[in-house]
């Protein structure tokens, strides 16, 4: 599946952004959300991305079970981070294996929360 | 008693990370149960995971490194690669947040595992750690016994189209790729049905790839003696009224 811009190049203010939900064809067992690095070089800049996953369509998110494990995932990230040759690092991502996937009633959605100062970047899905 | 599988769990990866969670659950009636994670950094300048916790925004239980007073964590300077087995015994029960942060922005890569019928300690030869260069095959000849259960985790530093794939016999617990260019953290397990364990890796297919692996064999909890065996060690009950109770 290609990849889908789930938030437009912008400038995002402090607070917090829910992208999606999305349906997750029968058959992708990856996910990955990536925002673009190269404007998030301000180390004032603090964002919190989440996975949430639905099996039932969006009714429920992360129901505690062990089939929706491990659902929420989330990462915390500062601005100004590095890539391994110094320069500024291109994308920020967060990621993990999708379970059930022959269920068609799969839904993902993402929230990031944006703290510090405002986020200027685009946000990529990946689902594979 | 016999080290059972609870759970396995895919864990996380991230890139640009100070720290990832995930949830997993523990089974409610987890007897003699223990919790592992297993993780792995990579970036520009080697990056610790500073605290592993189960029941982040709970409980906040830290997790262990340390295996027979030995610090897993595993260094490859050449990439700056760091990886790292911790674990937690007993685990409260339910679905709760693993929390791992690193010390600084990072590719970060863990997953999880939870078992039952361990007596939380491990064989004396564990842990085993090896740093390898170019390589193509990691594996380790574990020190392990009968009944034992083996927990590995793999760093990787990566060229292009390279992936880790678990030994045939292996199980696998989380395998996490950030892409090309960054790193993969991977781990497995296997059963103990003798005096050593190969845990192996292929898929290190471009012969320039450094890897880390650690490898712990957990040992069996001792089952509770039965009650009617504690009452036959008393060879001779003193009764009232017999002549050697007055």
């Amino acid at each position: 599946m290609a990849d889908t811009v789930v938030l437009p190049q912008g400038t995002y203010p402090i607070g917090t952004r829910t992208l999606g939900p999305a349906t997750v064809p029968v058959g992708v067992t990856q996910i990955e959300l990536a925002l673009d690095g190269a404007a998030m070089t301000s180390p004032a800049l603090h964002v919190s991305m989440a996975l949430d996953l639905s099996l039932d369509g969006g009714s429920t998110w992360n129901t505690p079970h062990p089939q929706v494990d491990p659902f929420p995932v989330t990462m915390t990230l500062d601005g100004g981070a590095k890539d391994r040759q110094g320069n500024p690092l291109p994308k920020y991502t967060i990621g993990t294996r999708l379970p059930d996937p022959s269920n068609a009633n799969r839904r993902v959605r993402a929230v990031v929360i944006i703290s510090g100062t405002a986020l200027t970047t685009s946000g990529t899905l990946s689902l594979t | 008693m016999s080290i059972a599988i609870d759970s396995r769990n895919a864990g996380a990866k991230s890139a640009g990370a100070t720290s990832i969670s995930w949830t997993h659950t523990v089974g409610a009636a987890l007897v003699s149960g223990f919790l592992h994670v297993g993780a792995s950094t990579g970036s520009g300048t080697a990056v610790s995971i500073s605290a592993v916790v189960w029941d982040s925004g709970g409980a906040n239980t830290g997790l262990s490194k340390t295996v027979n007073a030995v610090d897993t964590e595993l260094t490859d300077t050449a990439n700056n690669l760091k990886t790292s087995w911790w674990w937690l015994a007993p685990p409260a029960a339910g679905a709760k947040t693993i929390l791992v942060t690193a010390a600084s922005s990072c590719e970060l890569e863990a997953g999880s595992s939870s078992w039952s019928g361990c007596a939380g300690t491990f064989n004396a030869a564990s842990p085993q750690k090896t740093n390898r260069g170019a390589n193509t095959n990691p594996t380790t000849t574990v020190t392990s016994a009968v009944g034992e259960q083996v927990i590995d985790v793999i760093g990787v530093n990566l060229g292009s189209g390279v992936t880790a794939v678990e030994g045939a016999s292996q199980t696998l617990i989380f395998n996490q790729n950030n892409g090309p260019a960054t790193s993969i953290g991977a781990g497995s397990d296997e059963a103990s049905t003798g005096a050593t364990v190969t845990m192996d890796w292929t898929g290190m297919t471009v012969n320039t790839n450094d890897t880390n692996q650690i490898c712990v064999s957990l040992i069996p909890a001792v089952a509770a003696a039965p009650a009617t065996a504690r009452r036959s060690s008393r060879p001779f009950p003193f009764r009232p009224g017999s002549p050697r109770s007055r």
